[in-house]
C-alpha cells in the first residue's frame, strides 16, 4: 500500500535539488577562487624563484665573489675576503686608480645585496648580504 | 492460511454504509460495491503482463474516471481482474469513522468470503453467482447468513489491494516523472560537484608541487611576506646603485672639486668632496635626494644624503 503521498516526495526532491544547487554553486565559487589563487601563486612563484636565483642564492653569490676575487687583475692588489654565516666582507687596497674603479664596477654590476660600501681613492670595503 | 495472527488487528467488512468504531489497527474487506471484477481467459503467463492490459480490458465496462487495477491468477491463462476507484474507497474509509493510519491492509471480498455462498452485512446481501461475488437486493428474499461487520471468525487469503492512502489533484505519473527529472538534475549536480572537487584537488596539488620543488614556504601568506621583503631589499639595492651612479657623475655638472670618499650604509650615503663649491653641489644633489647634514673640515666637505 502506498501511504506516502508522492507530493511529499516531490517536495523532498525540490529541497534536495535546491541543496545540491546551492552546494554546487558554493563548490564552483571555491573552484573559481582556487583558479584565481593558483594563477596568482604561479605568478608569485615565478617572481619568487627569479629573485631567489638572481639575488638570494647564497652559494651562487659565494661563487661569484670567489670568481671576482680570483680575477688576475685584482689578485695583484691587496684583497681579503671573509665569509660569515649571513655576510661576506671584501676589502681591497690598491694605489692603482684603475683597479679601484674596475673593482667597484664589478661589485655594482653583480647582483649582490650590498649592506655596506666604502670607496676611497686607495681602498674599497664592501659587505654583501648572504641570506 | 490465517494471515492475521496479530491479535491487535481487528477485521472489518466495509460497505458504503459501514460505521466502524474502533481505535485499533484494522484490516478491511471491501464489499463488491467498491470494485468491478471479472474473470478473463488471457493467453499470457503472468499477472504482470495481464496488469498492463487491464485498462483496455475494462474500457467497455467502466464509467468515465480514474481507476486502479488489480489482478490475481486463478489457473493457467485464467485471471481474476479488478478495477476500483481509489478515491471512492478512501472516502468511504474516512466516512466510516476510521483514520487511514489505522488501516493495515485492504482486501477484496471476492476472494475472502468463499466460506459463505450468501451472506448479509450492514443490511446488504451478497452472494456468489458464477464465481463472482455480487450485491443483491434484499427484496429477492434469499436465505443469507447474517454476519457482523467485525469479521473475527473469517479466514483470509493473501490477495491485498495496493491502495493509495492519499488523494492528489495531479496524476501520480506526472509527479513521479517530475521527481525523476529532479533526481536527474540532482545526479548531474553531484557529478559536477565531484568534478569541481577533483579540479580543486588538482590545483592544490599543482601549487604544492611548485612549493616543494622550489623550496618555497609552506603557506602562501609566508611566501607573500618573504617575497615582499625580497622585493624591498632588491629595490633598495637598485636605488642605491642608481644613487651612486648619479653621485659619481657630479663632475658633469659641478666642474670644480674631487670626490675623496663615499660610504653607504642603511639607506644613507656619506660623501666627502674636496675643493667643491657647496652651493653647486647642493643644487646638484637636491635634485634627487635630500641632504641630511653637511660639514666642512679643512678643504673637505662632508655631506650625508638619504636615498
Amino acid at each position: 500500500m502506498n501511504r506516502i503521498n508522492p507530493l511529499y516526495l516531490l517536495l523532498l526532491s525540490f529541497i534536495i535539488v535546491f541543496i545540491s544547487l546551492s552546494m554546487l554553486a558554493s563548490e564552483k565559487n571555491l573552484f573559481l577562487s582556487k583558479i584565481e589563487e593558483s594563477r596568482l601563486f604561479e605568478k608569485m612563484s615565478v617572481d619568487f624563484i627569479a629573485l631567489k636565483k638572481e639575488w638570494f642564492d647564497k652559494n651562487e653569490i659565494k661563487k661569484q665573489i670567489n670568481v671576482l676575487t680570483n680575477n688576475s687583475k685584482f689578485r695583484k692588489a691587496d684583497i681579503i675576503t671573509t665569509f660569515e654565516d649571513k655576510k661576506a666582507v671584501i676589502k681591497l687596497n690598491s694605489q692603482d686608480k684603475n683597479i679601484i674603479e674596475s673593482f667597484v664596477n664589478k661589485i655594482l654590476n653583480n647582483k649582490f645585496l650590498i649592506n655596506k660600501l666604502e670607496i676611497s681613492k686607495t681602498s674599497v670595503f664592501v659587505e654583501v648580504s648572504l641570506k | 492460511m490465517t494471515l492475521f495472527s496479530n491479535k491487535n488487528i481487528e477485521k472489518y467488512f466495509l460497505t458504503k454504509k459501514s460505521i466502524i468504531k474502533t481505535n485499533a489497527k484494522v484490516n478491511l474487506v471491501l464489499s463488491p460495491e467498491f470494485y468491478w471484477v471479472r474473470i478473463f481467459d488471457i493467453p499470457v503467463d503472468n499477472e504482470k503482463k495481464v496488469f498492463a492490459l487491464l485498462p483496455s480490458i475494462f474500457e467497455d465496462i467502466l464509467p468515465s474516471g480514474d481507476f486502479d487495477y488489480s489482478v490475481s491468477k486463478l489457473t493457467e491463462n485464467r485471471f481474476l481482474c479488478y478495477a476500483f476507484d481509489n478515491a471512492v474507497i478512501l472516502e468511504s474509509i474516512k466516512r466510516s469513522g476510521l483514520n487511514t493510519s489505522q488501516v493495515n491492509s485492504v482486501y477484496f471480498a471476492q476472494t475472502q468470503m468463499n466460506d459463505y455462498e450468501c451472506f448479509m452485512v450492514d443490511d446488504c446481501t451478497f452472494m456468489y453467482d458464477k464465481e463472482i461475488l455480487i450485491k443483491v437486493p434484499q427484496s429477492l428474499g434469499l436465505t443469507a447468513v447474517k454476519l457482523s461487520s467485525n469479521l473475527e471468525q473469517i479466514k483470509y487469503n493473501n490477495h491485498k489491494i495496493n491502495m493509495k492512502f492519499y488523494s492528489n489533484v495531479i496524476n501520480s505519473k506526472y509527479i513521479y516523472t517530475l521527481i525523476f527529472l529532479l533526481s536527474s538534475v540532482c545526479l548531474l549536480n553531484a557529478v559536477k560537484y565531484f568534478d569541481y572537487s577533483n579540479e580543486i584537488k588538482q590545483l592544490e596539488s599543482k601549487v604544492q608541487t611548485i612549493k616543494n620543488s622550489n623550496n618555497m614556504p609552506k603557506t602562501t601568506l609566508q611566501t607573500v611576506s618573504i617575497l615582499k621583503n625580497m622585493k624591498i631589499e632588491v629595490e633598495r639595492n637598485r636605488e642605491f646603485r642608481e644613487s651612486l651612479s648619479y653621485i659619481l657623475e657630479f663632475k658633469k655638472r659641478v666642474k670644480k672639486g674631487t670626490l675623496e670618499k663615499i660610504s653607504y650604509k642603511n639607506d644613507r650615503i656619506l660623501i666627502v668632496f674636496k675643493d667643491v663649491d657647496w652651493n653647486n653641489i647642493k643644487r646638484y644633489l637636491e635634485k634627487k635626494y635630500s641632504i641630511l647634514s653637511h660639514s666642512n673640515t679643512n678643504d673637505l666637505l662632508n655631506i650625508e644624503v638619504k636615498i
